[in-house]
């Protein structure tokens, strides 16, 4: 919600109100979310994230203006809903019946004659303005500045366009795939689910109820008999009409957030007032319909249980102090005070909606902490974490690594009724899926990862299956090259089993082919409970994470004769010096001696952040190794 | 050894999980589990989400059937367990949450939650400060600073948005002294209590949920939440283990 700070001081005695920076700071840290301030129109415009819970009495000027007043404890100068209200004189020229089976529950509506529809004065063009609202004109702007000013919605009809010389008013469920033109000239199509608005003469639609007025009974230049409405209309109805129609509007924002029925006699008499004054014109009068069925009552809550909630002490003269304040109304019955919210808060129905009032106004930085005490019960050891933990560190000991996917895939045995995308409509039903697509994006980058022969990966996660969820381990294994990848593979998967049995002392399933997988779950009756969890290995203090480069990598191997009492590290260096940042690993893979002289072999690994490498970049750093090594007493290139 | 012998790797999120249950078993927290595939009534109805709450539309939740859902929040480990144990308990749990909304740089459909909560007859919002600060000063190492703002969760009453401030010299400096919105927290809301069967006139408690990849970016400096379910080897292969 965007709120004006030359509207907000309208509330408030000139200079009684702080500097914007100082009122960001008191909403944001008792009130509201703020998301930022910008200029507009002269004026600072603060963008205010108002809680869902503060929705119904916040969502305007008004309700802010009311919160810091609240806040800063700043009196208002003129708070248009506290004062008394009459819907004087009575419209006989006007009736509405509302049918007990649509969204509104209470309805007042008032008629003008005479108006004259033309462009709004500067100072309402500007306000709206600063708010990013554009004008249409004197009527409409009216209803909009009370829709932002007191946060009623309220809508103008065309009386003129009504049948008949009296205008009836009409509340019904809609028809099923019942059309209706809107302000602006799109056509939507209706379910009988949701409210309209009716000529109920002609039985002809006006309106989405709560949602958006129809071009039947639009107000144009030629206008000058009008009506305005000003109802209440059911939140979770409301909603739901916006959302299938995906029309949220400022209106349906507002009555979706359950504002209180008794705002719309506020909204109806401040909008008559306002186009009286720039559109000139007599009232008719008002007439009302359905009733005001909420009011809030008395809450009762002590200090004793709001210091014990927020951890400290409140006392009662704190309390009071908050309470008038928030203009609640409260009597006091031994140590307890009955608290009866203002009308407009919607949001104070239990104690601890109270005590959230008192915490926040008194300051939650007021709360010193402290460390919880002795736990009643000794921590249980959770058997399956702790079993998870212990397949954990047995696997990334043999130097497997863990993975973690996801559980959305285009298969499985449980379908979603609404999915983000068609190869993510499904539960999985296994993880050997998901881990084989992994070793096959892995296989193709294992020298960046400095594995030449085998990578290994696991996942321990839940899969979906129509008898239920269970957690599964399954490891996965991928050898390089074409030579004997069975016997390979199966060799590694002996390996894994022996470790995993060893370690959990049951047997476990054979692989099949590059995976094993089996249920944890299953398994997890038959193992004994554990005393205490297996080690945790955390990540090595002070890694930072680099993003991996998007360009492919080259793998060259070198390998050269050298004397035998020469240090490794002499050719490390010139290898590293020379490949500078392009060289990304230099992994040692062989090494043998003869005749007095060792043979060492390096895998070079390649990889550039800005380009695809060529052969030529990678020739010249090869060729300026080979001359540093040739240059060399008794160095020799394989 | 058939294979390879290098440095051993753990991944980042398994990582920030050992942290956190390490942490918080020392604060007394039991660990907890419970289903992805959760029905209705635990991840919405037990934590005082009304039906008519928009989170309940479609938009947010992935439904499988009229009645279950893929768990939104690992909060409905909570209802679980507030059910199961009545009286004083205090659990933390470590699990996969879903929503459906679309994936970018900070959003995924899928995402780990911590959930902690403590009850008890006197557990009060300055324990939640205390335990908070108590956490963010091991897992992200230095002096800590925890303030809190008005915030609104269905399942607390009070309800607070956490931020955090790291002051030491050897914090990182994109983490110095800066108020980082880090988690949403609260006083379990007596509607809570009372579906799991714990009167709230005898009982109270506290309550918090964070997501784990975002306090893995934090403390890694990670820019992109989708690479930790990406199974991108040269990701993981970043995080060598101390043992």
């Amino acid at each position: 919600m965007k709120v004006s700070y030359e509207w907000l001081q309208t509330f408030f005695e000139d200079g009684a109100l702080p500097s914007v920076e100082r009122l960001e700071q008191v909403l944001m840290f008792q009130a509201y979310e703020i998301e930022g301030v910008e200029e507009n129109e002269g004026t600072s415009v603060i963008d205010v994230d108002v809680l869902p819970n503060r929705a119904a009495d916040s969502l305007s000027h008004r309700g802010i203006a009311r919160e810091i007043s609240t806040l800063l404890n700043i009196p208002m100068k003129d708070d248009p809903l506290r004062k008394e209200l009459h819907f004087e004189p009575t419209a006989d020229s006007i009736s509405v019946s509302l049918m007990p089976d649509a969204s509104c529950t209470y309805y007042v509506a008032a008629r003008i004659k005479g108006v004259s529809v033309t462009e709004s004065p500067d100072w309402l063009r500007k306000r709206l303005a600063a708010l990013g609202q554009k004008s249409i004109n004197n009527v409409v702007d009216a209803t909009n500045y009370v829709l932002f000013g007191l946060g009623q919605p309220t809508h103008v009809f065309d009386a003129a366009k009504f049948v008949g010389e009296t205008p009836k008013i009409g509340v019904r469920r809609a028809k099923q795939n019942e059309k209706i033109v809107l302000l602006g000239g799109a056509e939507v199509t209706l379910q009988d689910s949701m409210s309209v608005i009716t000529d109920a003469q002609s039985d002809t639609s006006i309106a989405i109820a709560g949602v958006k007025g129809g071009v039947v009974a639009e107000v144009t230049a030629e206008t000058n008999d009008i009506l305005i409405e000003a109802a209440k209309f059911d939140p979770v109805a409301t909603r739901k009409t916006a959302q299938a129609l995906k029309l949220r509007t400022d209106a349906s924002a507002r009555f979706e957030n359950n504002v209180a029925d008794a705002l719309a006699g506020y909204g109806v008499q401040a909008v008559v007032a306002l186009i009286l004054e720039i559109a000139g014109g007599e009232l008719d009068g008002y007439v009302e319909a359905g009733a005001i069925l909420e009011k809030n009552k008395p809450v009762p809550v002590t200090a004793q249980r709001a210091s014990r909630l927020l951890g400290t002490e409140i006392v009662e003269g704190e309390i009071e102090d908050i309470l008038t304040r928030l203009e609640c109304v409260y009597t006091k019955e031994g140590d307890t005070f009955m608290v009866t919210a203002p009308f407009e808060r919607r949001d104070i129905t239990i104690p601890e909606n109270v005590i959230e009032e008192l915490g926040r106004i008194y300051g939650y930085n007021k709360i010193k902490s402290e460390q919880l005490p002795s736990p009643e019960r000794t921590p249980a050891i959770h058997k399956k974490f702790g079993y998870i933990e212990m397949i954990r560190n047995t696997l990334t000991e043999l130097g497997s690594t863990e993975v973690y996917l996801y559980s959305l895939r285009d298969n499985g045995e449980i379908a979603l009724r609404n999915a983000l995308a068609s190869d993510k409509d499904h539960l999985r039903s296994n993880l050997a899926d998901g881990v084989v697509e992994v070793l096959d994006k892995s296989e193709r980058m294992m020298p960046l990862l400095g594995l030449y022969e085998i990578v290994s990966v696991f996942e321990i996660g839940d899969v979906f299956l129509t008898k239920g969820e269970e957690t599964r381990v399954c490891i996965g294994v991928r050898v390089a090259g074409s030579k004997k990848r069975e016997a390979r593979t199966a060799a590694a998967f002996v390996d894994i089993k022996t470790a995993l049995e060893e370690a959990l002392g049951t047997t476990l399933p054979d692989a099949d082919g590059e995976t094993l997988e089996f249920s944890l779950d299953a398994l997890l009756d038959t193992l004994p409970n554990l005393t205490a969890y297996p080690d945790a290995p955390v990540v090595s203090d002070g890694v930072v994470y680099c993003a991996s480069s998007q360009y492919p990598f080259v793998l060259r191997d070198l390998a050269i004769w050298v004397p035998e009492d020469t240090d490794i590290e002499q050719i490390k260096e010139i290898v590293n010096r020379n490949g500078g940042a392009l060289l990304k690993r230099n992994d040692l893979f062989d090494t043998f001696s003869k005749d007095g002289r060792t043979s060492y072999a390096f895998h070079l690994v390649f990889q550039s952040d800005r380009e695809t490498l060529t052969d030529g970049n990678i020739g010249v750093i090869m060729s300026a190794i080979e001359h540093e090594f040739a240059a060399k007493e008794g160095w020799e290139i394989r | 050894m058939t294979l390879e012998k290098t440095t051993e790797y753990v991944h980042p999120l398994t990582s920030a999980i050992r942290e956190i249950v390490s942490i918080f078993s020392e604060m007394g927290f039991e660990v907890a589990t419970g289903p992805e595939l959760e029905t209705e009534h635990y991840n919405f109805d037990a934590l005082n989400v009304a039906k008519d709450h928009p989170a309940r539309d479609m938009q947010d939740t992935f439904w499988v059937d009229d009645t279950h859902v893929l768990r939104t929040h690992d909060t409905s480990v909570t209802a679980h367990k507030l059910e199961e144990h009545k009286g004083a308990m205090r659990f933390v749990s470590c699990g996969k949450a879903y929503r459906n909304e679309a994936t970018d740089m900070t959003h995924e459909a899928q995402f780990f939650q911590v959930d902690a909560f403590a009850v008890g007859k006197d557990i009060t919002m300055a324990h939640l400060k205390g335990t908070l600060e108590t956490f963010f000063t091991k897992f992200l190492g230095g002096s800590v600073e925890v303030r809190f703002r008005p915030g609104f969760f269905p399942f607390v009453e009070p309800g607070v948005e956490v931020d955090m401030r790291l002051t030491d010299e050897n914090v990182p400096e994109r983490l110095r002294n800066k108020w980082i919105e880090i988690l949403g927290a609260g006083m379990l809301h007596p509607n809570v209590l009372r579906a799991g069967g714990i009167d709230p006139e005898e009982y109270q408690g506290w309550a918090f949920g964070s997501g784990i990849e975002r306090l893995c970016m934090l403390k890694w400096g990670i820019d992109d939440v989708r690479i930790f379910h990406s199974g991108d080897l040269r990701f993981i292969r970043q995080f060598p283990v101390t043992k």
